[in-house]
């Protein structure tokens, strides 16, 4: 039995075939059965669950047509986003016990949907890595193939929809982080615009980068979550207050017509031949559909891995000075200040996260802020350019969303082949723009996904046409083996 | 660098990041190579100016709850070692 | 003059003393600076005023304190500042545990204002000292060391209920000469802020703070000495103390062919020195880099003006005002504005139709007594403003003599009361019928011959004698200027 999207929960909870109670235990039934094999989980959240699960039932009955289509729907938090009074880890041994004393928006916005909320998924730590190796707390396993990774920093969340324990989650992405564990773990993943959705309550990596995002098994309910949480919020001054058009309306409108772009930078060598193959096998069907296609060029592609790998640990580095000691998580007892600090940081923050703090002082540092950090923000201004000039050719870019699918465990060691995960999806975070991965193929069993990024607050636009090419094909309905145990 | 960033390395830790750090330097050199004399820095993506909150006070968490994830506490209090090991000189 | 001004004297016949001053003022906003915290924190259990943007807990956001970006503009506008188009704020990171993210959120290159003055009276002359640039930024939490010496504290306890208060920095250009000049530039500066209600003025309290920069040249010198930064003075005694102090070491060092090095002093006032604050990271890297949480802030010209519009008459203005417009001198125009409050307070007496002289001799003699001894202002006693006035039109109108004002003011000052009813019940106005006086001058001369008498001779105090009889005899209610020339009159008759 296919496990449900969104939009036929919500159906069969308002027509009685189901309960919030009943699809909350279907749930925490399949996140036993597979968390040996998959370590998805970092908190199983069966007391909040269960309250929130009985508040939507009692919305339900009182008023089941203005309800939130996601009332009395299990889904899963990247646990990077705070909830108030649960264990919220970041993936890291440094906040291990930490409860916040409140709710980011983003995730406040579910809640007040009647969201139900089974856990908080592992991650790569603070957010920071392409394969969820680097958790503290063990790997997540890819469900299409438990030795390979799920890709990062969202693992547990992209691995949870793709198990079929939940039919969404939310993770976040600052260089890829959702829509590349979205690719390997065959859903769909998307990023917004930039400031589209509040970032307040999500534990920061890089300020100028990080969004938080669904990750679904449809555009449609891809879309339907999107809505939900988008939108203006005062506590976040990077929010945008522009008002939000409803991805739903012109979600079937098609493609015809529409002028698609391909980056000749983005299919380059790395590209792995089984990626190449399905991704233009996608191109065949959105021009079936009525697109045309062409090849543009962003030529600053491959210094913009340069750019994101010294603004995003430059930020992160100021933003993890936080974490000390003192009025939260890991401590290490010295009695002189100053070697508490080392020790500390030192135990807590693993070497993914040091490594980038590292980088990130560095490339502050007087004496080379210059030749770093503003260097690497005036080539980022040239990427958005970059894509502005494409932007008056085409309507939307397509292209593979990583290089590569699902690589074994521990096979990639060097940080340098890590980084490359992201060449393709990092360039729209430097210039906020939005981006989605739909499932578009399989390269001997494992998932291959494809890229659609538009122009800045066109995320309606990158819905339309992934949606179009989703409904085109039928890669959204194959699933991974724990997913066809799912209820 | 490891104490600007407050890391306590081991000398292992410390050999070893800085291979690594010097191999992905290497790789980001070639941003000197772009010419940006006509680029503007993008501080923000967005064209966002002004965003500013009016002068309404709202009601603290409170001691308790702003204590209550600190691992060392004294009363109300945050509580850190020694600040200072450094002699006095006139 | 103190021994260490001399000393100070001295040292200016060969060495030029340059002095720049640096001062963080508290501003009185209602919420935190980028959180909607209280600002204030003076009653508050410890870290009972937090919120996790203070606090600086995982995932949280700052948001701009819009009314301290009006106080930073209207300050700057106040020290005839620039206001550039485009501003913004940066972060300043560095390892403290009073600042919970590790970084400060401050401005670095791109300040709300630059390129001002101020000016100020010393000894009697105007001395002009530039403004640099008045900057926003937040301020840090408070500790409490173990045995109150950081330098020897085995634990600190933190506090964070102070952490992001809207903190003004101004920044004076090295123009000062003297730690007088120093002194006089910060009452000016403080009466400033404290006229246009960004702050108030506490130092005390710490919420307006004065950091130092000192050093000594050679006259003729084109290079400045080796800078010495001086902090923890908590008077604008202490400071004059201090750098006078730090003149003092200076010279001795440099007298003596040494070399000064390059440092933070701290004031330690119970030993009257500076003693040295040298720590492990001597040269901080802040690795300042522009806050990405908040976009920047363009205030164009509409904002300025409207802001400037807001702007309250300035205290030298207002006394140069005061000598026109009120006739009165440059010593009073002054002390009446000293304080807006005190400004503020004259002229309503005077609106009330209090004679200018008058109100003003009475506001800076016998009110700023009383208000002094039950530290209470006018404004806020029992008599208030309109209760004075009203006294004052009594002793104009000669209905009552100055000291049946006085006793009465203050009776009044703290309890309150209706001078005019308590006139006419007490029967307190006073005798100037100059028939009744008369026959009362008649009678005391009467009884007093010998005073009389040596007054013809030319003793002039001896008028006293028959003035306080006089005036016994009217319970003291005489008009005693007039008595004064009826005795006269009456006298000199023969």
């Amino acid at each position: 039995m296919t496990p449900r999207t969104i939009t036929e929960l919500a159906a069969a909870l308002r027509d009685g075939s189901t309960t919030p109670r009943a699809l909350l235990d279907d749930a925490f039934a399949h996140v036993d059965r597979t968390e040996k094999e998959l370590n998805a989980y970092l908190t199983v959240t069966r007391e909040l669950a269960e309250l929130q699960a009985d508040a939507a039932t009692r919305t339900l009955a009182d008023h089941p047509d203005t309800a939130s289509p996601l009332c009395g729907i299990p889904m899963a938090l990247k646990d990077v986003l705070c909830v108030d009074g649960i264990e919220t880890t970041a993936g890291s041994k440094m906040l291990r016990g930490f409860k916040p004393p409140y709710t980011g928006t983003a995730v406040q916005r579910l809640f007040d949907a009647g969201a139900v909320c089974i856990g908080k998924t592992n991650c790569d730590e603070f957010a920071m890595g392409s394969s969820t190796e680097n958790s503290a707390y063990g790997p997540v396993s890819n469900p299409w193939d438990i030795e390979r990774v799920p890709g990062g920093s969202s693992g547990g969340s992209a691995a949870t929809v793709a198990a079929g324990s939940v039919p969404y989650s939310l993770g976040t992405d600052t260089g890829g982080s959702i829509r590349q564990p979205a690719a390997l773990c065959g859903v769909v993943g998307f990023k917004p615009t930039y400031g589209r959705i509040s970032r307040y309550g999500l534990i920061a990596f890089a300020s100028s980068l990080d969004q938080i995002g669904p990750f679904t098994r449809t555009v449609e309910d891809c879309a339907l979550v999107y809505a939900a949480i988008a939108g203006h919020d005062p506590r976040d001054s990077t929010s945008d207050p522009r008002a939000v058009d409803d991805p739903l309306a012109a979600l079937h409108t098609g493609v015809a017509g529409m002028r698609l772009g391909i980056p000749r930078e983005y299919l380059g060598e790395g590209t792995e031949p089984g990626v190449r193959a399905a991704v233009e096998a996608a191109f065949r069907v959105l021009e079936a559909q009525g697109a045309t296609l062409r090849e543009v060029s962003l030529p600053s592609t491959d210094v913009a891995l340069s750019v994101y790998y010294i603004i995003a640990p430059a930020e992160c580095s100021s933003n993890l000075a936080r974490y000390d000691g003192v009025r939260f998580g890991n401590r290490v007892e010295r009695p002189s200040l100053t070697e508490m600090y080392l020790q500390t940081r030192g135990a807590g923050f693993g070497n993914e996260v040091k490594r980038r703090v590292m980088l990130g002082t560095y490339a502050l540092s007087s004496g080379y802020y210059d030749a770093y950090y503003r260097q690497a923000q005036k080539v980022r201004t040239l990427v958005s350019q970059e894509f502005e000039t494409v932007f008056r050719e085409v309507d939307a870019i397509v292209c593979p969303t990583s290089p590569s699918v699902a690589f074994t465990m521990g096979s990639r060691d060097d940080p340098l082949s890590m980084y490359m995960c992201d060449v393709v999806t990092l360039p729209a975070n430097l210039a906020g723009i939005p981006g989605i991965s739909v499932p578009c193929g399989f390269v001997d069993g494992l998932p291959v996904g494809l890229q659609v990024i538009a122009p800045r607050f066109e995320d309606s636009r990158v819905f339309r046409v992934g949606h179009a090419y989703e409904q085109a094909t039928d890669f959204h309905t194959k699933l991974s083996s724990y997913a066809s145990e799912a209820a | 660098m490891a104490t600007l960033a407050r890391l306590g390395l081991s000398d292992a830790e410390k050999s070893r990041l800085l291979g690594e750090l010097e191999a992905i330097l290497d790789h980001i050199a070639r941003l000197q190579q772009v010419d940006t004399s006509t680029l503007a820095e993008t501080a923000q993506v967005g064209d966002l100016v002004n965003v500013m909150r009016p002068d309404e006070p709202e009601e603290p968490i409170g001691a308790a709850a702003a204590l209550r994830n600190a691992p060392v506490t004294d009363g109300n209090y945050f509580v850190v070692g020694a600040i200072q090991g450094v002699e006095l000189d006139a | 003059m103190t021994e260490t001004a001399m000393i100070t004297a001295a040292t200016l016949d060969r060495y030029e003393v340059v002095i720049g001053l640096e001062v963080h003022a508290q501003l009185l906003t209602r919420s935190k600076m980028f959180c909607p915290c209280p600002a204030d924190y003076t009653n508050a259990a410890p870290n009972e005023n937090t919120c996790p943007v203070c606090l600086g807990l995982p995932g949280v956001l700052p948001t701009i304190n819009q009314q301290a970006v009006d106080f930073t503009v209207r300050t700057a506008l106040a020290l005839h500042c620039d206001i550039p188009a485009f501003t913004k704020f940066d972060r300043k990171n560095y390892f403290y545990p009073d600042l919970p993210k590790g970084y400060q959120i401050s401005q670095y290159d791109l300040p709300l204002s630059i390129n001002g003055h101020l000016e100020f009276p010393v000894g009697g002359e105007t001395v002009r000292c530039g403004i640099t640039r008045v900057h926003l930024e937040e301020d840090t939490g408070t500790m409490h060391h173990a045995g109150d010496v950081l330098q020897s504290a085995t634990s600190s306890l933190i506090d964070l209920n102070r952490c992001g208060v809207p903190l003004m920095e101004i920044v004076g250009e090295p123009d000062l000469r003297t730690p007088e000049a120093a002194r006089e530039y910060l009452v000016r500066l403080r009466q400033i802020l404290t006229y246009i209600g960004v702050n108030d003025g506490n130092l005390e309290k710490g919420s307006f703070r004065c950091d130092a920069n000192i050093s000594l040249r050679p006259w003729g010198a084109r290079e400045l000495g080796v800078k010495v930064e001086v902090k923890n003075m908590n008077s604008f005694r202490a400071v004059q103390r201090a750098l006078e102090s730090e003149i003092e070491r200076q010279t001795d060092v440099l007298d003596a062919g040494g070399a000064l090095v390059q440092e933070t002093r701290g004031w330690v006032e119970a030993q009257g020195r500076t003693i040295s604050q040298r720590s492990k990271e001597q040269a901080h890297d802040y690795r300042y880099f522009p806050e990405p949480d908040l976009p920047p802030l363009r205030l164009d010209a509409a904002f300025v003006e409207r802001v400037r519009a807001q702007l309250p008459e300035l205290p030298e203005a207002r006394a140069h005002r005061f000598q026109e417009q009120y006739g009165l001198t440059v010593y009073d125009a002054a002390v009446l504005t000293d304080t807006r409050d005190d400004a503020d307070t004259y002229e309503a007496l005077v609106g009330a139709g209090v004679p200018a002289k008058l109100a003003a001799n009475w506001q800076s003699g016998d009110v700023a007594a009383l208000a002094n001894e039950h530290r209470m202002a006018l404004r806020h006693s029992g008599l208030g403003v309109d209760g004075l006035a009203s006294l004052l039109r009594l002793v104009d109108a000669g209905t009552i003599n100055g000291p049946t004002a006085k006793e009465l003011l203050a009776e009044l000052y703290v309890a309150g009361g209706n001078p005019e009813a308590l006139v006419r019940d007490r029967g307190l106005a006073q005798v100037s019928d100059t028939t009744e006086l008369t026959t009362l001058v008649d009678a005391a001369i009467a009884a007093n011959p010998a005073a009389a008498a040596d007054f013809r001779a030319g003793k002039q105090q001896a008028l006293g004698q028959l003035m306080r009889a006089v005036k016994d005899a009217t319970g003291g209610k005489a008009d005693m200027p007039l008595v004064n020339r009826l005795l006269r009159d009456r006298l000199l008759e023969h």
